[in-house]
């Protein structure tokens, strides 16, 4: 197995943007790109993730491998290295090795180590409420009712997206017109969520510009983060205030 | 919903618990940050007035063995008062500085046991753990004793004052200046001497350690307060009430790391202990680590003296632990010990809220050891085990007064708990 990218920024970003929300991650390697699958040690969130083979510049995989990872010294490593990044598996070592060949030769072998056994299934829902926008409005409007509480409450009605957000004597809305999003399937829809694991997804607005946020009543929320070759896909379960 | 689950219950007039009311300010203070301005605290000053201050020692000379026990003020830092804690009597006196055998004992007893300690002084800087001269050399073997051993000290001054409180550390009697010390033969721990001569040793690593050797807690935040490990430069004297939190917290983080790779327990438990007059419940649930400590102040008991209402406060971590000090201070850590300490045991991850009633028998603060000793005596017995969150919640509610909803409102993790939803619960 060989993979060269130039990408190592955005590898590190979107590897930044979960490392919060998931100790190890297993990596599977296919001939057609490599995928994610994770969920936080609440189960609250899920990830999931793709880069196709088109987005490296090298890509030799003869066979689909699974490799399982500390995620938080991917990231150190991931510091460290120049734009260019050569991936490949140590040999006779259960290791992965990261190259980078700037002015220095560096070399980096992380451990493989066991995989917790899980076979993660996604949320099987049909959302008739969806919103597609700026990624950069998203986390901006994160953002914005951060700094109220630790809940947000997303909303569509009319034609309009809503976050709001209260506590205490303090409130926030911010409205995102129909006209300002890309693409609108309207249905008056609401639920509430954690803003502790938005603010983490939200950090994918650095390196794709857009997002299309689902949403339901009471129902998980789905952010797509797509470009022409990464694919990152979240899930958050809501917060049900009465029942 | 069962209406005691319901958070947005309004609370009747017969169940008068307003929270997070009156006297926030000693409750967040425990006399040890001086919110309220004052040179010193009123609360623990009215407690010195109320008791007799007969002077014990009416002498400048005093022998007696010490359990061992030695004490690192705070004042002045970085200049402290080190000194052993000496009571006038000689024998097996190791149960005055055994916390770890208290539980049980009463608020009597506790400071019969510990107003006949007196303390000695003598100041030093933090950092002359070594080269200090022949008293600090003393002090600092003495810390690290197996067992109780003979003390003659003789004072500059008569010891002075009556029972010395704070919320963190245990109570101990009159003090006074150190002129001399004399310490006969004393076995010094070899557990604790190895890490004591091993001056490459962090000292994070030396308090893993010695824990694992089964070296108790008292006896390691005694050798860590006389700057008995860690880097050979590095070594300080640490005030005792800070040591006691230094290694509470160390120890924890330790074994909270351990318990995050066990499976999730499979039912729900309740745990219990009372002892003077506080009752403390713990609540173990299926989950990912996360715990909380909820400490209820009766009016008129040590931390809400001017309130009308009960007054509830609680510090919480989620799996990723926290970066900030506890809001409520060194309990917080020391029930972390005792409940992430359980869990490593038996090999079980868990979510865990504990529930503190502190009613109006609970009149002086006593030191953390209360906390730490008491969750782990609850640990001790059999829990109670339910399927479900809400009949767990509906036996809780037979062994405390406070509502369940007035609980749930101030309790994060059990708010989480009850309305943060789970992916698999849509993944059909």
């Amino acid at each position: 197995m060989k993979l060269k990218t130039s990408q190592t920024d955005k590898l590190r970003k979107i590897f930044e943007a979960i490392v919060n929300l998931v100790d190890e991650v297993t990596l599977k390697v296919a001939p057609e790109g490599i995928t994610i699958r994770a969920m936080d040690p609440a189960h609250v969130a899920l990830i999931d993730f793709e880069m196709k083979k088109e987005a490296f510049d090298e890509y030799k995989v003869e066979e689909p491998l699974e490799l399982t990872v500390d995620l938080k010294t991917v990231v150190n490593v991931l510091k460290r290295v120049e734009q260019d990044l050569v991936i490949k598996i140590k040999e006779g070592a259960n290791a992965l090795t990261l190259l980078s060949e700037g002015t220095m030769k560096k070399r980096f072998n992380i451990p493989l180590i066991e995989a917790s056994e899980e076979n993660l299934k996604v949320p099987s829902i049909t959302f008739e409420t969806e919103a597609e926008l700026d990624s950069a409005l998203f986390k901006n409007a994160i953002a914005d009712t951060s700094i109220i509480g630790e809940y947000v409450t997303l909303k569509v009605e009319g034609d309009a997206l809503y976050f709001t957000t209260k506590a205490e004597e303090n409130e926030v809305e911010i409205r995102v017109d129909k006209d300002s999003c890309i693409s609108f399937k309207k249905k008056d829809a609401k639920s509430h969520f954690s803003l502790e694991y938005l603010q983490d997804m939200a950090k994918i607005a650095d390196i794709i510009n857009k997002v299309k946020i689902s949403l339901g009543n009471d129902l998980p929320l789905k952010l797509d983060f797509a470009d022409d070759y990464t694919k990152i896909v979240f899930f958050l379960a809501p917060r049900v205030e009465t029942e | 919903m069962h209406p005691l689950f319901d958070p947005t219950r309004q609370d009747t007039a017969e169940t008068p618990f307003p929270v997070r009311g009156g006297s926030a300010r000693c409750i967040l203070c425990r006399g040890a940050k001086m919110l309220c301005g004052k040179a010193s605290c009123p609360v623990i000053l009215r407690y010195y007035q109320s008791m007799k201050v007969a002077p014990l020692i009416d002498t400048l000379e005093l022998d007696g063995s010490s359990p061992p026990s030695v004490f690192v003020g705070r004042i002045g830092y970085p200049k402290v008062s080190v000194g052993p804690l000496i009571p006038p009597v000689h024998g097996d006196t190791s149960i005055l500085d055994t916390p770890e055998k208290w539980v049980g004992k009463s608020m009597d007893e506790i400071v019969a046991m510990r107003s006949q300690l007196v303390r000695g002084k003598y100041s030093v800087k933090v950092d002359q753990v070594e080269g200090g001269g022949r008293l600090v050399d003393m002090v600092r073997d003495l810390a690290m004793a197996r067992g109780p051993a003979h003390v003659e000290a003789s004072f500059l001054k008569k010891p002075r004052g009556g029972l010395v409180l704070s919320d963190e550390v245990q109570p101990h009697g009159p003090s006074a200046p150190l002129r001399s010390l004399d310490i006969g033969s004393l076995k010094i721990d070899r557990r604790i001497e190895r890490a004591y001569s091993d001056t490459d040793l962090p000292a994070r690593e030396a308090v893993l350690t010695l824990y694992k050797d089964d070296v108790s807690v008292t006896q390691i935040q005694r050798s860590f307060s006389v700057g008995a490990f860690g880097e050979e430069s590095r070594r300080r004297f640490v005030p005792t009430r800070w040591s006691i939190t230094a290694v509470d917290d160390t120890i924890s983080k330790h074994l909270v790391q351990q318990v995050k790779d066990f499976p999730w327990i499979n039912e729900y438990r309740v745990y219990e202990s009372w002892s003077l007059d506080n009752r403390f419940i713990v609540l173990q649930m299926p989950g990912s680590w996360s715990y909380e400590l909820v400490e209820a102040w009766y009016p008129r008991t040590t931390w809400n003296p001017h309130g009308r209402e009960i007054a509830i406060y609680s510090s919480a971590e989620g799996y990723r632990g926290r970066s900030k000090y506890a809001e409520i201070g060194g309990c917080y850590y020391a029930a972390r010990l005792a409940t992430s300490e359980h869990l490593a045991g038996e090999r079980r991850q868990a979510t865990t809220v504990i529930l503190r009633e502190a009613h109006p028998g609970y009149i002086m603060p006593v030191g953390v050891w209360n906390v730490r000793e008491n969750v782990r005596a609850a640990f001790r017995e059999r829990p109670r085990t339910f399927e479900s969150l809400k009949t767990a919640l509906e036996y809780v509610q037979t062994r405390l007064d406070i509502p369940l909803s007035t609980w749930i409102r101030n309790s994060r993790v059990l708010r989480d708990r009850l309305h943060q939803r789970r992916i698999e619960e849509f993944t059909g």
